[in-house]
Formats: C-alpha cells, structure tokens, sequence
C-alpha cells in the first residue's frame, strides 16, 4: 500500500496560559483523506489546540506542519492551505452571503470564485439566502456559510470545531456527505465534537485528549481492542474509561 | 410564591448582583495591568471629585450658591436644573420604551411566577442604587454652592431618584403605547419623525446660540445675569411650570432643621407615592419588555465589538426586503484590496447616519473657518490647518469602521493568509478613505465660500490623506497593544477610565516623538540653509514635502506596530 507524507504534523505543542497549561505536548498527524476525530472533556485544550494549528493563536512551543509548510517560518504558506470553521462561526454583519464567498476568495488568492460559490450555495442550501446579510443569518446558516467558506479554498487541511452546531436534520446530513467528500478528494481533516456518534460515524482516527494531553491514539477497532473498552465498547465507554469520567460515573452511580 | 416572597428573592437578586459587581473590580485587580488601571481610574475620579469639591475654580460656571443670590433665584437654579435634568431622563426613555431587563435576567425573570408590579419596583430599586452612584457627581459639583451641604445631599439624591422614577413611568408608558401606535406607524416612521424633531430643534438651538453671539449676548457681552435670573425668578408661568420641582429644590436648598424635616418629609412621601403608582399602574409590559431589553441588549452586544454612538444604534438594522447595492472593488482585487472592499460595504450599508453625523462636524469646522482673517496663503493654510485637525480628531475618534469594531471577528481575521502588516493596512484605508473625503470635501466648500485661492493648497491637499492615515493607525495600533470591549454602564468603569488614560499618554508620547523628529528635520532643513547660504524660498518649497515624507514615515511606522499587535493579539483572553 502506497504511503503518503501526513498533510498535518503536530509535534510536542504545548500551550501555556499564564500557570495554566492547556495544551501539553501534544503530538499527531492527519495524512491525505483521513478524518482524525478530536474528542475530550470541556477544557480538555481541543480548541486552543485547534486554534494554534489555524495560526490564530501563536505557536509557544512544539511544531506545526501544515502540507509540508512550517506554521512558524511561513504562516502565510500553511495558513493558505488550511480551511477553518469555528464552533461559533461570527461572519461579517454587513457582507452577504454571496460577497462573504467574494471576500473569501479574494483573501485566498481562489480565481474563477463564481462558478464554485454557485454550486457551493446550492450544496449548502444557501442559494436562496444569497443576497441575506451576515446578520440576517440564523445560527444555522452562519454554519452553513462558514462550510462553504471553508470549501471554496480548497483546503489541504480542514479543521473543524463543533462543525454541526445549529443544523437542522437535513443540514447535518448534507454536512457528514460533505466532510465524507472533501476527505475523498484527498484532504485531511480534524473533526472535533462532543458528539461521538459524529466521530463514530465520521473519523477514521480518534484522538482522545485531557488535561491537554493525549490519552489514546488509534482508529476506534483498536480502541475496542484496547483496555479502554470491553470487546465490541461504544464509543462513549472508550470515552469515559480514557479520561477517567467513567470511574467518577462508577463511584457516583455506586 | 406571595408577593412578600417575590420582592425577598428579587432584592436578593440584585443584592448578589452588586456583589458580583464589586468583586469582579477586586478580581481585576490581580494581575498588575490590571492593579495600575484600577489605581490609575481610582485615582483619576477621586481626583476630579476633589477638584470640584475642594478646588479653586469649583466646576466653573454660575455661582449658584452666591450669597448676593436671592432664596427664589437659587430655588429656581436648582429646579431650571432638575428640569434639565428630568428632560434628559424622559428622553432617554425614547431608547428603552418598555421596563429593561438585563440579558441575564430577561428570561429567567419573565417565565418566573413574579408579578408585572413586582418586576417594576426591583427594577426602580436597581435603577435607585445606581442614581445614589451617579449622584454623587451631581453632590460634588453642587456641594460648595450649597447653603447647607449636609442637607442639601439629601435633596439631590431624592431628587435624582424621583427623576428617575418619572423617566421609567414615561419609558413604561411609551412601550405600551408604541406597541399600539405600532399598528398604525409601520416600519421606523416613529423614529423619522423623532429624528426630525431632533434635527428642527438641533438647528434652533444652533441658530439661537449664533444669534445671542451676534448680540454680543453670549461673548464679551454686557449682561446683568442676577437681574435676569431675579426677574425669571418672579415669572408666574416659568413658577408654574417648575412647580413640581419645588419641594426637592426646597430640600436642596434647606438651611435650617426645621426646614430639612419638614421637605425631607414631603420628599420622602412623594417619592414612596410615586414608587407605588409607577408599580401599580403598569399594564400588561412583558411584551414591551422583551422588546426593549432584546434591542437594548443587541446594541450593548455592538457596543462590546466596538461600535459606538449611531452605529451601535443601526448597526445590524435593515428594511425588511431593502435591496442590497454592490459596491465596487475600488482598493483592487488583491488580497489588500479585498479586505478593504469588505470594510467599505461596511461603511456604505451601516453606518449612514455616523457618516452624516460627521459631515455635520466637518460643517461646522467649515463655518469656523470662514473667520479666519489674512493674506490667501494664510487662508488657505490656516482653514485646511483647522478643518483638517478638528476633523481627523472628531471623526478618527468617532467613525470606527476599523479593527475597533472587529473585535467578534478577530479569531476569523487571524486565520486568513494574509501578512499582519498588509492586513492592518487593508482594515483601516477605507476609513481613512471616507474622512480624507469629508475633510477635502470641507476644505474646498471653505475655501469656495470664501473665494481664495493659492497654490500652497495643493501641499495642504496633499498633506490630509497622510495626516488622517497616521492618526486612524496610531489609533488602531494603540487599540490592538491595550483592545478594550467596555460599554458605559457596564463593568469595568474604573479600570477603563484608567486604561483610557494610559492610552492617552501612550499616544502623546507617540505623537510627540513623531512630531520631534519630524521638527528635527525641518529645523536641520533650515539651519542647512543658513549654513550654507541656500536659497530662503527652495527650503520653503522643500519643507511642506518633508513633513509629508515625515507624516508617511509615521504612518509606516504605526503600521509596523499595529502589524506586529495584531500578530500578537490573543483572541482567548478575556479583554472585557
């Protein structure tokens, strides 16, 4: 089987908040089509993680790749590459959403936007929101427009925090095709949820962080094979055992 | 849940409120920025506080404790001031018709099983504290013209509660009645005609003030204010009108004991009547309600991202089904260009009502210049000089289409591949654009107007786009090392008067190191010339350029800075 170089590298980051660590030594890699599900308890450092990858936040320590690009020595070069879709997307008040496509595009350096800002509103049920103004936007549409912000990039490396936050059944369902497609087309992703049916159904690798760290590492068959969960384990048991909540549900639950 | 009941746990709410408030002052206080504002507002207050209090000039002003004074002519001072007073409050209840509740607060307290009555007298409560804070201003400013400083506090206190009282009976009755005359004025004809009242009555004063300063009425004038205010005093309708007024001006201005007991009694009384009749008389005011807190709340929310005065006000309006015009991509179609077209659209869709308001600025600099006296080159050199420096300081403070009011977006405007330096650029050019216009706009209806012409005109021109771009970058950069979300009112009042003040320092220091370099080179300019014998006249033509390449330089500079804040900006850190 041919083996490609990961799209993202993740080397000992560590992320430091004044005393609090957040993020401590983190290390993984994303290659070409695979989807890595990011999951972990509230404050586990899953969006400062997420953050310093999308060179929002500065790097302190450890390294970054991004297709093949040092995030550190050339932001501009791996931010380029990467596409990002917050939990809580906040798009510009008095941008359209179609203009939103044209600003995107014209950040990105993407020509012959139209045709593909066309077929994204269509794919995104957006085409009749075209000429609504950012905030005219319900919560779902603010995530629908930041989807396909993200897609008329091209990403190389799509990160993607809570991406199905405010859907409705039918924009969850054309997210998970989307996401599956973009992943086809050889992009690497980094899903984080709480929903671990998402990450379940979804990602072909799991990243399970606390307390900044990692505390398992592999795709979900050798996370059953593992300790952490009994043979055939749901997800969410994997979940509780990794980060030490399902010994707490024990003693609570007597 | 009885009523007693209600009332316990609302008190109790706002209680736990104030405790919050307070520690979250003393929680600013652990990190040392956050200690030096603190200390720095703290004693920025106490000190102008004192000033008024204890200081030579005493607030400036009439004298209105002057012992000359008759009892009527103070009482008709104190009254002709809480009537200003009580105008200001009644118009204020134009911007929250309705009773308003804090976001916290809004949905929890609504859905609870707590009666309209009950809500309205925790709300008077709230409003009460908060007049005993603001009150203490209004008792600085008054406590050395009063007859008996002690007594008198009491007065003001009351009085101000009372106003506020009546301001909130007024917003209350205004929600009712805007939700009925709502059905017969469809979309914002309400607030046209309000803003035309508005304007009629801007432009009357205006027209009165210029009318009294041509009378020699307002300036250098020779006028006997005692004699005036002593025959206003004896007026039977301005007695009329104020008379409501009087038993808290009474109060204010008791001198003896028997005096203080006997208005403190009436104030009291009249106070707990109106306490109960704005209570009980309220109707049906949930919906009103969730109508003025929600708007209120929105325009709190694009205050917290950076949008002042109109703009927070109209920021995210639009008529239902308003077409949307596109804008051209006047800055190109790079990535700088980009940005700045997107910040335009800003401009052109929100923010109208700032922009004429900053028309109206330029204006008025335009009819300050048209004073000005000399030869043509003077003219034109002192009315660019003054149109240009009173608008770059007016509308770079107040037209913030710029990283001042991209404060939600930062986490989005840091993700894009774009140099920081390039990016800060791209934000702040459209705002520089739009006052360069203003500004040029001004200068040339100056100078049309008064029918003078030189050609140094062409070096003034030149000079306004740099002078703009390095105030509105030295702005933006300060903001992005020290970014502040406050809204008046909110927490946090202490530590942003003392932030602000840091930064106003921060800037001078700036400026003037900017300006002393760039004095430094003309001054050598001139000194070469003497030194070795050039012509006079080649200098003077080279000076104006150097000061343009000098300006540039700064606004480079700034840039840089403004650059490099950006690349180190935060978005994870709380900076309310």
């Amino acid at each position: 089987m041919e083996t490609h170089p990961p799209l993202l590298s993740v080397r000992a980051l560590t992320r430091r908040f004044d005393t609090v660590l957040a993020v401590d030594g983190l290390s993984f890699e994303v290659g070409p089509g695979e989807i890595l599900g990011l999951v972990g308890p509230n404050g586990a450092g899953k969006t400062t993680s997420l953050r310093t990858i999308a060179g929002i936040l500065p790097v302190q320590s450890g390294e970054i790749t991004v297709a093949g690009r040092d995030l550190k020595r050339d932001p501009l070069g791996a931010k380029s590459a990467l596409a990002w879709v917050p939990d809580d997307p906040q798009p510009d008040e008095s941008l359209t959403v179609l203009e939103h496509l044209e600003f995107t595009a014209g950040v990105y350096g993407v020509r012959d936007w139209s045709e593909l800002a066309t077929g994204l509103l269509e794919r995104f049920d957006l085409t009749e929101k075209v000429d609504a103004l950012g905030s005219e936007l319900s919560r779902g549409m603010r995530q629908k427009l930041a989807f396909a912000q993200a897609w008329i990039t091209a990403p190389q490396v799509l990160l993607m925090d809570e991406p199905l936050s405010g859907l409705d059944p039918l924009g969850i369902r054309a997210a998970k095709r989307e996401i599956r497609e973009v992943a086809a087309n050889g992009a690497a992703i980094v899903l984080s949820s709480h929903l671990l049916k998402l990450i379940e159904e979804l990602a072909d690798r799991l990243l399970i962080i606390d307390s900044g760290r990692a505390v398992f590492s592999g795709t979900l068959a050798e996370a059953r094979e593992s300790d952490l969960a009994e043979r055939g384990g749901s997800l969410e048991e994997i979940f509780l055992r990794a980060t030490g909540a399902g010994d707490q549900d024990d003693v609570a639950g007597g | 849940m009885g009523r007693s009941h209600d009332l316990f746990t609302l008190f109790r709410l706002a209680r736990l409120h104030w405790r919050a408030g307070f520690r979250k002052q003393f929680r600013r206080m652990r990190s040392p920025s956050g200690c030096l504002f603190g200390l720095l507002g703290f004693l920025l207050i106490i000190g102008w506080l004192g000033l008024m209090v204890f200081g030579p000039g005493r607030g400036g002003g009439v004298d209105w404790g002057d012992e000359g004074q008759s009892e009527a002519v103070r009482i008709l001072l104190v009254q002709a001031f809480l009537a200003a007073f009580g105008f200001l409050s009644l118009m204020g209840a134009f911007n929250a018709k309705g009773l308003y509740l804090p976001k916290s607060e809004l949905h929890a307290l609504l859905s609870a099983p707590i009666s309209s009555a009950d809500l309205v007298r925790y709300r008077l409560l709230v409003d009460g504290g908060k007049t005993a804070l603001s009150g203490i201003i209004f008792v600085a400013l008054f406590w050395n013209r009063l007859p008996s400083p002690g007594y008198g506090v009491f007065g003001i206190l009351l009085a101000l509660f009372a106003i506020t009282i009546l301001g909130r009976m007024f917003s209350l009755a205004l929600g009712n009645t805007n939700l009925w005359i709502g059905r017969f004025f469809v979309g914002r004809a309400l607030g046209r005609i309000g803003f035309s009242v508005g304007m009629v009555v801007w432009a009357a004063m205006i027209g009165l003030l210029v009318k009294a300063d041509n009378a020699g009425e307002l300036f250098g004038g020779d006028v006997d204010m005692r004699a005036r205010l002593e025959s206003a005093a004896e007026s039977p309708i301005l007695t009329a009108l104020l008379s409501p007024l009087r038993p808290f001006a009474e109060l204010v201005v008791a001198e003896t004991p028997d005096q203080f007991l006997l208005w403190l009694g009436v104030n009291v009384a009249i106070l707990v009547a109106l306490f109960e009749l704005c209570a009980r008389s309220v109707g049906e005011i949930r919906e009103a309600t969730l109508t003025t807190s929600e708007a209120l709340a929105k325009r709190i929310g694009a205050m917290r991202r950076g949008h002042t005065g109109l703009a927070a006000m109209g920021r995210t309006e639009r008529k239902a089904g308003a077409r949307v015009r596109r804008l051209p991509r006047l800055f190109g179609h790079g990535k700088v260009g980009t940005i700045a077209w997107a910040q335009l659209v800003g401009i052109s869709r929100f923010s109208l009502a700032t922009t004429l308001l900053g028309l109206a600025v330029v204006g008025f600099a335009v009819v300050m210049s048209l004073e000005i006296d000399g030869t043509p080159k003077e003219q034109v050199m002192m009315s660019s000089l003054l149109i240009t420096g009173l608008g770059t300081m007016y509308l770079g403070t107040t037209m913030r289409f710029d990283f001042r009011s991209s404060l939600s977006r930062m986490e989005s405007i840091k993700s894009w591949p774009v140099p920081a330096g390039q990016l800060f650029f791209a934000t702040v050019l459209p705002q520089v654009f739009l006052i360069t216009a203003l500004l040029l706009l001004g200068v040339f209806t100056s100078l049309v107007v008064k029918g003078v012409f030189h050609p140094v005109l062409i070096q003034c021109l030149a000079l306004i786009p740099v002078v703009v771009y390095a105030w509105v970058s030295l702005d933006n950069a300060v903001f992005l090392i020290f970014p502040v979300k406050y809204v008046p009112g909110q927490d946090g009042a202490v530590h942003h008067i003392g932030r602000s003040l840091l930064l106003l320092l921060l800037r001078i220091i700036l400026l003037s190191v900017a300006g002393g370099l760039l004095a430094l080179v003309i001054f050598a300019l001139y000194w070469g010339t003497e030194l070795f014998g050039l012509d006079a006249t080649l200098v003077e033509g080279v000076a104006p350029w150097v000061l343009f390449l000098g300006i540039l330089i700064a606004g480079w500079v700034f840039t840089a800075v403004g650059g490099a804040a950006l690349r180190r900006y935060d978005v994870s850190r709380s900076i309310s």
